[in-house]
């Protein structure tokens, strides 16, 4: 796993420069905490994160986003991943991911900064400890992950010009079970118009 | 999409709102009467420690995440009196029955000391069953035996549970007869187990499950009251299992009792077909008077009182009168076990 991020960091710093849109996210709450970074330039961004349920589960990614809408006071991406998942404890799990996502921002360079969130994943999960109960392996394949359809929904508040702090709710099931809704509050930045970005110098 | 969240915003209400939070006692009512004394006989109390990692994993997929990720306390305080108390006043029962187990291989352990100590903490609400351990029988069949004796010496301890396939021991096999032979001296009602179950290391095979394996022993102790649990349910293939054998049982047997837990549940029967067919054969048997109430409780916070509703459900598909709904509830209970009403 060290060996990935230290890769990731590479990459990043390799793409990265002065005109790049680098925005961060650290966001806590019940049962997710969790830090993600994008950086791109133009209309395509590379972006990265690692989050923790409860520290027993851990979700680290790394993707590709592109902006289908990019407005002064809109932004709607859509973006793809891949990662690895970690589940310790009585029901220890791990295996790959990938996740498609689609998310709107409003930014009115007001107050509120309303943001939905849309994430579609796939985790092919193995046991870590064997044996695990029997249903597990029994029901995964390539084409039958579990999968996990996410809808996160925030409000940010303005923090001066370059930050938010954003309340935020997300609902939907973990690896195809019931999940309660989980609410968290995160230090994110305000996006920047990529045709901006591209002007400076 | 949103068919997706449904079930979750659904759960989520029924997780918040349901159970523990309604301090009021509300009565079980059918058709617009009230059953007030309504009683449970199947509700397990227990620890997580004592409970094998592989059914933990089992158990712990069915909670909600992220409960799943550290189901230990919500289990512990799900499984605890006080838990099952609240489950009980928000569902409408006001007796219950705890059960001691001993399958260290499938559902894990419950000792009967542990199922005192918590009958003791509410004893006007609470019976409870004791349990033997069967694995070392042939070495240790007087000492289990013994201590079945001290457990049903408790005033409150009115009853043995036992579960072939949980436990792994067949049906038909003469040498566990010692039990039932305590349970008439007793005057004590045996509890078994009968259909398939979805633990992880429950035995399924037909010895283990099938009631029929046990006229045997139903008609070579006529004093001893044997109640089939579950109706020989078939938790894996989701169908009614060896519900006719129970039914045949009944009709035969004087001594033969049934119980419809769990196999109602909305996991094991979602739309409640089973459940409304095994009330509904019961009532053209003529067996109601033979049937009592019991729901494998408390499972998860809110499953009393989704169990009691979903047997009001059963009842009123399978036409039940209000008369035949309160001797369900309660009185062939009250009945069978000899206690106050």
């Amino acid at each position: 796993m060290s060996r990935f991020w230290t890769l990731l960091a590479l990459l990043f710093s390799s793409t990265a420069s002065a005109s790049d849109n680098l925005r961060y996210s650290v966001e806590t709450g019940f049962p997710w905490t969790g830090a993600h970074v994008r950086s791109g330039h133009n209309k395509i961004a590379w972006s990265a994160g690692v989050e923790s349920a409860l520290f027993k589960r851990w979700e680290g990614y790394a993707g590709i986003e592109t902006r289908l809408l990019d407005h002064p006071q809109h932004q709607i991406r859509l973006g793809a991943s891949a990662g690895w998942v970690r589940q310790v404890g009585v029901l220890g799990r791990q295996g790959p991911q990938a996740a498609l996502l689609v998310e709107w921002e409003w930014d009115r360079k007001k107050v509120l900064v309303p943001r939905i969130l849309l994430i579609e994943k796939a985790f092919w999960a193995s046991s870590i400890e064997d044996p695990d109960y029997q249903e597990l392996e029994d029901n995964i394949s390539l084409l039958t992950p579990l999968r996990g359809r996410v809808i996160q929904v925030g409000f940010g508040f303005a923090v001066g010009k370059a930050w938010l702090i954003e309340p935020a709710m997300r609902l939907g099931p973990v690896d195809g079970q019931f999940a309660i809704p989980a609410i968290s509050i995160a230090l994110r930045n305000r996006f920047t118009q990529a045709s901006t970005l591209a002007e400076t110098p | 999409m949103t068919k997706a969240w449904l079930p979750t915003l659904f759960l989520t209400g029924t997780l918040l709102l349901a159970p523990g939070c309604d301090s009021s006692k509300p009565d079980l009512s059918y058709q617009d009467q009230a059953i007030p004394n309504a009683i449970d006989m199947h509700l397990h109390t227990g620890e997580w420690a004592l409970i094998p990692r592989r059914t933990q994993a089992y158990l712990a997929s069915k909670f909600p995440f992220p409960f799943s990720l550290n189901p230990a306390k919500l289990a512990d305080d799900t499984l605890s009196a006080e838990g099952i108390l609240d489950q009980m006043d928000g569902a409408g029962i006001d007796k219950a029955v705890l059960l001691a187990v001993y399958a260290p291989n499938s559902v894990g352990i419950t000792k009967n000391e542990w199922m005192i100590q918590e009958i003791e903490q509410a004893p006007e609400r609470f019976y409870g069953f004791a349990s033997v351990q069967v694995d070392e029988w042939d070495d240790d069949e007087e000492a289990q035996l013994n201590g079945l004796k001290e457990a049903l010496a408790h005033p409150q301890v009115i009853g043995i549970k036992l579960a072939h396939a949980h436990q792994d021991f067949e049906m038909n096999d003469p040498r566990f007869y010692s039990i039932y032979e305590v349970a008439g001296e007793a005057k004590t009602p045996v509890y078994l187990h009968t259909g398939s179950s979805p633990f992880p290391g429950t035995i399924d095979a037909e010895k283990h499950t099938d009631a029929a394996y046990l006229e045997e022993a139903i008609s070579a102790y006529p004093e001893t009251v044997f109640i089939l649990g579950h109706l020989g349910f078939d938790f894996i293939n989701q169908n009614e299992g060896t519900l006719e054998n129970c039914i045949d049982l009944a009709k035969r047997y004087p001594n033969v009792y049934l119980e419809p837990s769990a196999m109602g549940s909305k996991g094991a029967d979602p739309t409640g077909e089973y459940y409304a067919l095994a009330l509904t054969r019961i009532k053209e048997e003529g067996l109601i008077d033979r049937l009592i109430y019991g729901s494998d409780g408390p499972q998860y916070p809110g499953f009393l009182k989704d169990y009691a509703s979903r047997t009001l459900d059963a009842m009123a598909n399978a036409e039940f009168t209000l008369e035949e709904a309160n001797a369900f509830f309660y009185e062939n209970f009250v009945r069978v076990f000899g206690v106050e009403q």
